[in-house]
């Protein structure tokens, strides 16, 4: 398998910074109590003073979307960094160690990536309680795996390069070389790998969140909202609509902006 | 009732040919999880099946009645049964001292469950209708152990298993769907449908099925899906209050429920009207057990914030300028455990938490997929619960499981003499009165401490296709499947 | 020789983890399955009754000893009985697995199908409508949740319609949950088979052939598939994890007695040996797939992607 340099991958930096700005917004301020029960204000429709609705018990649903926007932002960045982080220091550590060492590290990145997630993640939350940070952990759990084989085979590679010889055989330090020439590219398809699979993360936050397993559930979840509305399907619609959309655009909006390499699933052979 | 009857007897003129008659389905949530009485729970399952009986019984106004049994009388040390005479297995043998004796030893023997209220029996056969009936462990009540659903009546015939009620089964595929037809040797007669008990484990797609023709009797309807049902012609819906009462835990060795008056104030602070309001339907609690039955306490738990706030402040919780109350610099907060197994603890989770706030209260919510390992490591503040209050037809059970001081399910950590005391006196009362008598006298108690705040009766709602129009749902899901079962074909 | 014994070595050494891990998670959850049970069947969970089953259940014993006999136990094709059921562990999975993997493959067939075409039309053109539909297929498909299509599809099919019979046993029952579990990896699937097309479109020997004047479309198509096709195992390896554990909440909402199903139910009541073999099973299924893609690709492409050439 070759492995270029994503070509033509676009990033955007300003959409990432909007993105989370909203969502430390999102986590302080929302227009009403998210958790105010108003029995007298059941599923009211869209309105000015309730832009989507209220729902079952009188909840202003725009308020809800909010903090599960925060929410959902936070336990993402947390699996992006350990995948990123972790993946990327265990990758380049085996491509510089030898033998049995190089070979326990790739063998539990093998390992954590055939592990079954979502089995894996319910038994952490069941341990750990399930804050924000713990979900997210659960959910890196194995997400790492993959990002650590595919570092080490860009390192591997690297070592190779021409320009890394060269510079090695003008005497460069190894420090120096990791710092200037492997990091960089490593983490350039590492983002655009990243990028193509931000959404499923989002997806397995709400998966778990709709299974019950989700942040402390005074601050609602989309998936917990998913849950919570799906028996008014067919009566209120638009209450799953909303944080179904919410979804879909934070997919999208995350993968504008960390960028994504459409040809990255084709890169990451399984182990 | 009259109805009823004429319309069993229409049916029974108006015998047709025996078509095969299309079967009855009932969609529910569990479905017995073997065929076996002696396995686990599976003899409670039998029962709302239809299959399997019990000598005695809850009758539908919460009262233990004789079933197979006529009578049951203390004997000295040993209690004394009477028989039925008219009773026989589905398969068509006589059900005698004998047959019960062989079911209630193997069940004893095999089943740590039928173990845990009797220990090992020994039955001296009196008669051919006629028992003697020793157990390790002492009863106080004997009729309320013998209709509990470990002691459920069977013969073993190699690999089957044959019961006395008014179905027998004729497939059964294990987590799936069980089906069945008509008894010929109950003791009844009457032209019953075929029932195909079906397990549907998504109660959105239990509504569905009523809506596509599939389902007869959905059993346990989610309130939300209620409105959409009742556009549908055809449908209707039944709506009965159950035995299994709502109530939330208070962690009396915890801050700030260590302080009965801060209990109290919660119990006080709750507006059940509005609890009932938030899930559409069901009463307001009385105590721990449901109104229907005769040993509940009758008068309704008040709701007095002003009552609330006093108490809370001679505790020493004084509220500050936005109402949130505080201690020596601590906030009054609290975290509150709801469990997504009962969907409706999540509607009321955020009710019960406005409420509370309006004291002075902060409260946290969360919801725990394994509500009971916290509960018993006490890991926990305050945290809904849900049980069946009274599963034999007797007041006692849940009091002792609960509220004794290391009760095996004390929960609360409450440990208080006087409650300890009135159980103890409930253990030696037999007759009826003053049972009943004795199990308020307890409640009363346990309200002074308050380390249960007991919110609401739910109802359930069942859906009922044309074809069983007349179906009229037990207050619990011991019987489902019935004995006066009857299609409109 | 020495390449099979390597294979069965590291199959080895994973099965080992997975059967050490699986026992310590399931193990470190809070709760007591005898407690769990008996509270959930309405019963006393007095000492007496606890300590019973535990004994009964082999839980009296040390940690370690509890592993070992397990693991023994387990390797011998004794998979222990479940608390919750009381049969045979390796019973339930037997009759369960088939429905699940009858939806699972089902599923796969159904999304290959449809993604080889779909992502040989966006290869062809890229920033074409089907490259468009394509990246918009994928994330929508991914952010349906599955149990609201499932209803949805219930209520046009079932009720409305009157067209499928929710509960009749048959082949009939699989047609909606295959569908909507075939949506979910249609976007993986036929995006690594993009992938792969475009890294061909881009190769030496395509440009070679589209300098001889070949229609582009028909070179890509012919040359990339086969090279395409590797990416493809790779991913449907990836995506094995969903065939045996993804498809619980579809099992749920249509009523099927599937593995998945099962296991969530097991989780709630912490049915230890029941998680511990379904973990087992898993990562099984994960490395059997993972190496037969190995084994295909040395197929297909002996010598690696040069042998795309005719």
């Amino acid at each position: 398998m070759s492995h270029h340099r994503p070509s033509g991958v676009r990033r955007s930096p300003a959409l990432l910074a909007s993105l989370a700005a909203l969502a430390a917004v999102a986590a302080l301020w929302q227009p009403y109590a998210p958790d105010a029960v108003d029995l007298t204000l059941r599923n009211v429709g869209m309105s000015w003073t309730h832009p989507m609705g209220t729902d079952h018990l009188g909840r202003d649903v725009l308020s809800r979307i909010l903090v599960g926007f925060a929410n959902t932002l936070g336990a993402v960045a947390i699996v992006a960094s350990v995948c990123i982080g972790v993946g990327m220091a265990v990758g380049i550590l085996a491509s510089s160690l030898q033998g049995f060492a190089r070979a326990v590290l790739l063998r539990t990145a093998e390992f954590a990536s055939v592990v079954p997630n979502l089995v894996a993640a319910i038994a952490i939350v069941a341990m750990f309680g399930n804050g924000t940070l713990v979900v997210g952990l659960a959910l890196a759990a194995g997400a790492w795996g993959p990002h650590a084989l595919l570092a080490f085979g860009l390192a591997e590679r690297a070592r190779g390069e021409t320009y890394v010889r060269a510079a090695t055989a003008l005497g460069a330090g190894s420090a120096h070389l990791l710092r200037r020439h492997v990091l960089p590219a490593i983490l350039d398809t590492q983002l655009a790998y990243l990028g193509a699979k931000i959404g499923r993360i989002v997806i397995a936050y709400s998966a778990l969140a709709f299974l019950g397993l989700g942040a402390d559930s005074s601050r609602p979840d989309w998936g917990a909202m998913l849950f919570e509305y799906r028996l008014m399907m067919f009566d209120q619609p638009t209450l799953m609509l909303w944080p179904g959309l919410a979804i879909v655009l934070l997919c999208v909006a995350l993968r504008e902006a960390i960028g994504w390499d459409k040809d990255a699933p084709a890169r990451v052979s399984s182990p | 009732m009259i109805r009823l009857l004429f319309l069993a007897f229409l049916s029974f003129v108006a015998a047709a040919p025996a078509l095969a008659q299309r079967p009855v389905v009932v969609g529910q949530t569990f479905i017995a999880e073997s065929l076996d009485p002696a396995q686990g729970s599976a003899g409670w399952a039998l029962q709302s099946h239809g299959l399997a009986e019990t000598l005695f019984t809850v009758d539908r106004e919460g009262r233990i009645v004789p079933n197979l049994a006529r009578s049951v009388v203390r004997d000295g040390e040993a209690w004394r049964i009477e028989l039925r005479d008219d009773v026989r297995f589905g398969d068509g043998s006589p059900f005698d001292a004998a047959a019960l004796r062989d079911a209630f030893v193997r069940s004893t023997r095999e089943n740590p469950r039928a173990r845990a209220q009797t220990g090992h029996v020994e039955i001296d056969i009196l008669g051919a209708h006629a028992v003697r009936l020793r157990t390790e462990l002492p009863l106080a009540a004997a009729d309320s152990v013998l209709a509990e659903f470990p002691l459920v009546v069977y013969r073993v015939a190699g690999e089957r298993f044959h019961f006395t009620g008014p179905y027998r089964a004729v497939e059964y595929r294990r987590g799936e769907l069980l089906r069945l037809e008509p008894n010929p040797h109950y003791r009844v007669p009457a032209a019953r449908p075929p029932v195909v008990v079906r397990r549907v484990a998504d109660t959105q797609t239990l509504a569905l099925g009523l809506e596509s023709g599939e389902i007869d009797i959905a059993f346990n309807l989610a309130v939300e899906t209620l409105p959409r049902l009742a556009r549908r012609a055809g449908l209707s819906v039944k709506s009965t209050p159950v035995a299994y009462q709502y109530m939330a835990f208070l962690n009396t060795a915890r801050a700030p429920f260590d302080d009965v008056r801060v209990r109290r104030a919660v119990d006080l602070g709750v507006d059940r009207a509005q609890l009932v309001e938030a899930v559409r339907g069901g009463e307001v609690a009385t105590g721990m057990y449901p109104r229907f039955f005769p040993f509940a306490t009758p008068e309704r738990r008040l709701t007095d914030p002003v009552e609330a706030a006093r108490l809370l402040d001679a505790a020493g919780w004084i509220a500050g300028a936005n109402g949130q109350r505080f201690k020596d610099g601590r906030p009054l907060e609290f975290v509150l455990t709801a469990y997504p197994q009962r969907p409706d603890f999540v509607t009321l989770a955020p009710v019960l938490r406005a409420q509370l706030e309006r004291l002075g209260f902060r409260v946290r919510l969360e919801t725990s997929e394994a509500i009971t390992p916290q509960l018993q490591a006490k890991r926990f503040e305050m945290a809904f619960w849900a049980m069946h209050a009274a599963p034999g037809g007797d007041g006692a059970y849940v009091l002792e499981q609960y509220l004794r001081s290391q009760g095996p399910t004390n929960f609360t950590g409450i440990a208080d003499a006087s409650i300890d005391a009135a159980l103890d006196r409930l253990r030696t009362t037999d007759a009826p009165a003053a049972r009943i008598a004795a199990v308020r006298a307890t409640e009363a108690l346990v309200f002074a401490q308050a380390p249960v705040v007991y919110l609401m009766t739910p109802v359930w709602h069942v859906g009922l296709s044309a074809r069983v129009a007349d179906y009229v749902p037990y207050p619990s899901d011991y019987y489902i499947v019935r004995a006066d079962l009857r299609a409109r074909d | 020789m020495g390449r099979i014994l390597g294979e069965v070595g590291r199959a080895a050494i994973h099965l080992l983890a997975a059967s050490a891990l699986a026992f310590f998670i399931v193990r470190a959850m809070p709760g007591d399955p005898a407690v769990l049970l008996l509270l959930a069947q309405g019963q006393a969970a007095d000492p007496a009754t606890v300590a019973a089953l535990h004994a009964q259940w082999g839980l009296d014993r040390s940690l370690p000893g509890q592993y070992a006999a397990w693991l023994g136990d387990f390797l011998a094709g004794d998979w222990r009985t479940s608390f919750r059921t009381g049969r045979p562990i390796f019973e339930e999975f037997a009759a369960r697995l088939p429905v699940t993997l009858t939806v699972g493959f089902g599923a796969f067939a159904l999304a290959l199908g449809v993604a080889g075409p779909l992502a040989e039309a966006a290869a062809a053109r890229p920033h074409g409508w089907q490259d468009r539909v394509l990246d918009a297929a994928t994330l929508g498909a991914q952010a349906v949740p599955g149990f609201w299509l499932g209803c949805l599809l219930i209520w046009v099919f079932a009720v409305e319609l009157r067209a499928i019979a929710l509960f009749e046993a048959g082949p009939q029952r699989y047609v909606l949950p295959i569908a909507v579990v075939a949506l979910a990896v249609l976007g993986p699937l036929a995006q690594v088979y993009r992938a792969g097309l475009r890294e061909v479109a881009r190769s030496d020997y395509v440009r070679a052939a589209l300098a001889r004047g070949a229609p582009r479309a028909r070179v890509v198509a012919q040359q990339g598939r086969r090279y395409a096709a590797l990416g493809l195992l790779s991913t449907a390896a990836a995506e094995a994890g969903t065939v045996v554990g993804g498809t619980a909440v579809v099992e749920t909402v249509f009523g099927l007695p599937g593995i998945g199903q099962f296991v969530v139910d097991s989780i709630a009541v912490r049915d230890f040996f029941v998680l511990q073999a379904f973990f087992m099973v898993a990562v099984a299924w994960m490395l059997l797939a993972s190496l037969a893609a190995r084994l295909a690709r040395r197929l297909v492409a002996p010598g690696g992607f040069c042998d795309v050439a005719p």
